[in-house]
């Protein structure tokens, strides 16, 4: 009830956007730019270019505010924006991965180690070890089932939303999402 | 949570249990936190694609429109008036038309 409030409110300061209120773009912003910024940090294992590709959703979502109808709930909208510019830039990207595969690794090691500074060093290996394998098995994954497995893992999206976004059937998604957990589960069976 | 198998809820099958394992792995998988500066970098970027916009119909709209308006009402005249048994359209006057038709497009509001 009280999500249903809230994606209900979204749908309202979009509106308001509409009518030229910057100051709910601001809230939006606010509320949506650390989700959008972690599913296609998930998607494109890299923070800078994640980022980048953050502002091109909200820069499409600002951009489209003269035209915005609340036909689907503003995540749905949101999130399908999000997937398809991840998916244009996974499809880009696969043409450079094997010269920059390694710099990623190297920044985002980096980047651990600097967040992680209250572990003991062993702790922070394996821990960087798990997120690692973790990493590599979404990242194996066709696209459009990495994109539902992050939907619906660590964005909290339901089977109707992930399929509003991917524009399939609700049962088309379940069927997409027991494959890829399936595939997780025999890459990550080893992790204790 | 994904486990197609019919079983009565709360009883967990070995493929419950197997994905729930997945699903706990699945938290190693944590994102960074967002750099600071994000939003001053984004509204940056709003603000030169508005004043993108905004410079590209000063430019087009002033100029372009009435001469637009002009050759598409000269290029309508011709396409009415002209009879049946006229002499076949010169290379010329079919460019014109296509340029007429060309112009008419960029009337259109550029944010559609």
């Amino acid at each position: 009830m009280e999500a249903a409030a809230a994606l209900e409110r979204d749908a309202q300061l979009m509106l308001r956007v509409r009518a030229g209120d910057d100051t709910s773009f601001a809230l939006l912003l606010e509320r949506y730019r650390g989700p959008v910024v972690h599913f296609l940090y998930r998607m494109v294992p890299n923070q800078a270019v994640s980022e980048e590709l953050a502002q091109e959703v909200f820069l499409r979502v600002y951009r489209s505010r003269a035209t915005y109808e609340p036909s689907a709930k503003f995540t749905t909208w949101l999130f399908r924006i999000a997937t398809h510019v991840a998916l244009n830039s996974i499809r880009d990207r696969k043409k450079e991965k094997g010269h920059e595969s390694l710099d990623e690794e190297m920044l985002d090691g980096m980047e651990r180690q600097v967040a992680d500074r209250q572990q003991t060093v062993e702790q922070e290996m394996v821990h960087e070890v798990k997120r690692r394998e973790v990493r590599q098995a979404i990242e194996a994954l066709p696209a459009k089932q990495r994109a539902a497995v992050l939907m619906h893992k660590y964005e909290g999206l339901d089977y109707a939303q992930i399929a509003a976004v991917l524009r399939c059937s609700e049962s088309a998604i379940k069927s997409l999402l027991f494959r890829a957990y399936e595939s997780l589960r025999g890459r990550l069976a080893h992790m204790a | 949570m994904i486990c197609p198998n019919k079983h009565e809820p709360g009883v967990e099958c070995a493929d419950c249990r197997g994905f729930a394992a997945v699903w706990e792995r699945l938290d190693e998988f944590a994102a960074p936190e967002v750099t600071p500066g994000f939003d001053a970098r984004l509204y940056a970027r709003i603000a030169a694609n508005e004043a993108r916009v905004l410079a590209w119909r000063r430019w087009l709209w002033p100029p372009v429109a009435p001469v637009a308006a002009a050759v598409a009402l000269a290029a309508l005249v011709l396409f009415i008036h002209t009879p049946p048994t006229a002499k076949p359209a010169s290379t010329t006057e079919i460019e014109q038309v296509a340029q007429a038709v060309d112009d008419l497009d960029l009337l259109t509001p550029i944010d559609r």
